[in-house]
């Protein structure tokens, strides 16, 4: 494939960056309660940090983050103490769900500006976001950039985490031209057909979205029909990346409820199951834990491995989840490679290792 | 590090986005269509009772339904007419749905507007006109006194005799007019 020189798109980014906080401004005014959250946030803000994940960051409410997530912790990378992200907690939770709903409209349209999957970039444009911020983040991109040499950002809607996932899921099937490989890919797809059915979701709402998009484009995939444009244009259309996202959702969710015993205690006692997924896993949007992550790797059978940055860890150091479905891939007997992604508080993005 | 084979970024990019737009337009109606057809043939082989749905006309994105009140609640005998209009990325957002007979109800305000979650922020794929209408109708004998459209419905939801009169007088009135 030509890939001709970036200029022009770090450009791009760029004033997009300036946009956002013009806008994001103008959002804060029309919402008084959100103001000292949002501006209060933005001051502490690194100015080069790419917007893509600050929106995420902002519109995180207890509401829609049931589980413990590290994303109420952290919701700001590095700067924000303890106490202030407790006042944010506590005015957001004022705001009335009409509001929010409002306010997280206003700012999708502001995200909806960054491609849903974008080209990879070299892991110092990540570097560079932080030159003027976090000395944290600065010494793990460090860290992290000894094996990784790219970084693919994915748009921050709430939907990262699974798009970021079915991305490298293909492009890794793509990329191995291993056929064994791409068969058992189709097989783990096909049973998801049942786990669907046993979870009780009616055939209308999953059978199309598997027939015409899921299992259309893996088998194109598989044929060796698609190169890395080609797989880009299909993330990069709305509709089909959208309905490959929600057909993982889908997933997530079966999973889930038919494990319930083993899930359901980390859910808070608030929450049952079917409360959980209609509300954070089948809802378009909402963000990915933890608990998501761990169903879809294993009821897709698919690796994962997750470098998690935060601010409050210590520094030169990046942690590493595995994510490994069952012990056949700790032996290797799964010759499927882990996807690799990264994750910043509120947003998930695609790493590439150094050969 | 300098970035080197990374980006084709603004050309490619922007070409990639041109070309999929056109052909978004084309898939997006087809899948919603299916979608929607697949839902149709659901509710002809079993509907649930006291609920039907059907496309207004030839127009599949417009759909009229009827809802009848539940046993036992004060809307039992009585059956609402609704409409639903479905966007154009149906299932990813949710339908519009109204009142056409007039619902005297906390919920529903005087022009039919409904103020139920899976509508709204609770909206997911997984909901379809079925669901829909078996949640309104449920709604329709425990509406949600805490965030209310017509906030005098729900003072009178405490008052059966009164609430039950304001429901009739409506209803007789709107359906005289239809």
């Amino acid at each position: 494939m030509n890939m001709g020189g970036g200029e022009d798109y770090s450009n791009s980014v760029t004033s997009e960056t300036s946009k956002d906080e013009k806008s994001e401004v103008e959002i804060a005014s029309k919402e008084e309660e959100t103001i000292s959250s949002v501006s209060g946030l933005e001051k502490e803000e690194n100015p080069t940090e790419n917007n893509i994940t600050e929106p995420q960051n902002v519109s995180t409410t207890a509401e829609t983050a049931p589980v413990s997530s590290p994303s109420v912790e952290a919701s700001k990378p590095g700067d924000t103490t303890e106490g202030e992200t407790t006042a944010n907690a506590a005015q957001e939770a004022q705001i009335t769900s009409q509001q929010n709903w409002e306010y997280e409209q206003s700012i999708k349209k502001e995200v909806e500006k960054t491609p849903l999957v974008c080209l990879t970039e070299d892991i110092q444009k990540l570097y560079q976001e932080y030159e003027q911020g976090s000395e944290v983040y600065r010494q793990k991109i460090m860290k992290l950039a000894e094996r990784h040499s790219k970084i693919r950002r994915c748009r921050g809607d709430g939907n990262c985490f699974y798009r970021a996932f079915g991305f490298a899921w293909f492009e890794r099937l793509m990329d191995s031209k291993d056929h064994h490989l791409r068969q058992s890919a189709l097989k783990s797809l096909a049973d998801t057909l049942p786990l669907l059915n046993k979870a009780g979701y009616q055939q209308l709402v999953y059978q199309d979205i598997y027939e015409e998009q899921v299992e259309k484009q893996m088998k194109a995939v598989a044929n060796g029909e698609y190169d890395e444009a080609m797989l880009l244009t299909i993330f990069q259309t709305d509709e089909i990346s959208n309905y490959i996202v929600l057909y993982l959702r889908l997933i997530t969710a079966a999973y889930l409820k038919l494990h319930r015993e083993e899930y359901e205690p980390f859910l808070g006692f608030e929450f049952g199951m079917d409360q959980f997924c209609n509300s954070s896993v089948e809802v378009m949007d909402q963000e990915a834990d933890h608990i998501h992550v761990i169903a879809l790797t294993k009821a897709l059978k698919v690796p994962v491995e997750i470098a998690y940055m935060s601010g409050s860890d210590a520094m030169e150091q990046v942690n590493f989840h595995e994510f490994y479905p069952d012990e056949d891939v700790e032996k290797g007997t799964v010759p499927l490679k882990p996807l690799v992604l990264l994750y910043r508080p509120g947003h998930y993005d695609i790493l590439y290792r150094r050969e | 590090m300098e970035p080197t084979s990374t980006h084709s970024a603004s050309t490619n990019n922007d070409n990639l986005r041109k070309t999929q737009s056109n052909s978004k337009v084309i898939k997006d109606s087809n899948s919603v269509l299916n979608r929607l057809k697949s839902e149709l043939k659901q509710l002809m082989f079993s509907q649930p009772p006291g609920i039907s749905a059907f496309p207004d006309t030839d127009n599949l994105f417009n759909w009229v339904g009827s809802i009848a009140g539940p046993e036992g609640t004060i809307y039992d005998g009585l059956t609402y007419k609704v409409t639903m209009k479905f966007p154009s990325d149906y299932p990813f957002s949710a339908p519009c749905v109204q009142f056409q007979t007039h619902c005297y109800h906390p919920n529903v305000d005087e022009n039919g507007n409904i103020c139920l979650d899976i509508l709204k922020d609770k909206w997911s794929a997984i909901y379809n006109v079925t669901s829909i209408l078996v949640s309104l109708q449920s709604l329709l004998g425990e509406p949600n006194i805490d965030s209310p459209l017509n906030t005098e419905a729900a003072e009178l939801w405490a008052k059966p005799e009164v609430y039950k009169k304001q429901v009739m007088k409506w209803f007789r009135e709107s359906n005289n007019k239809m």
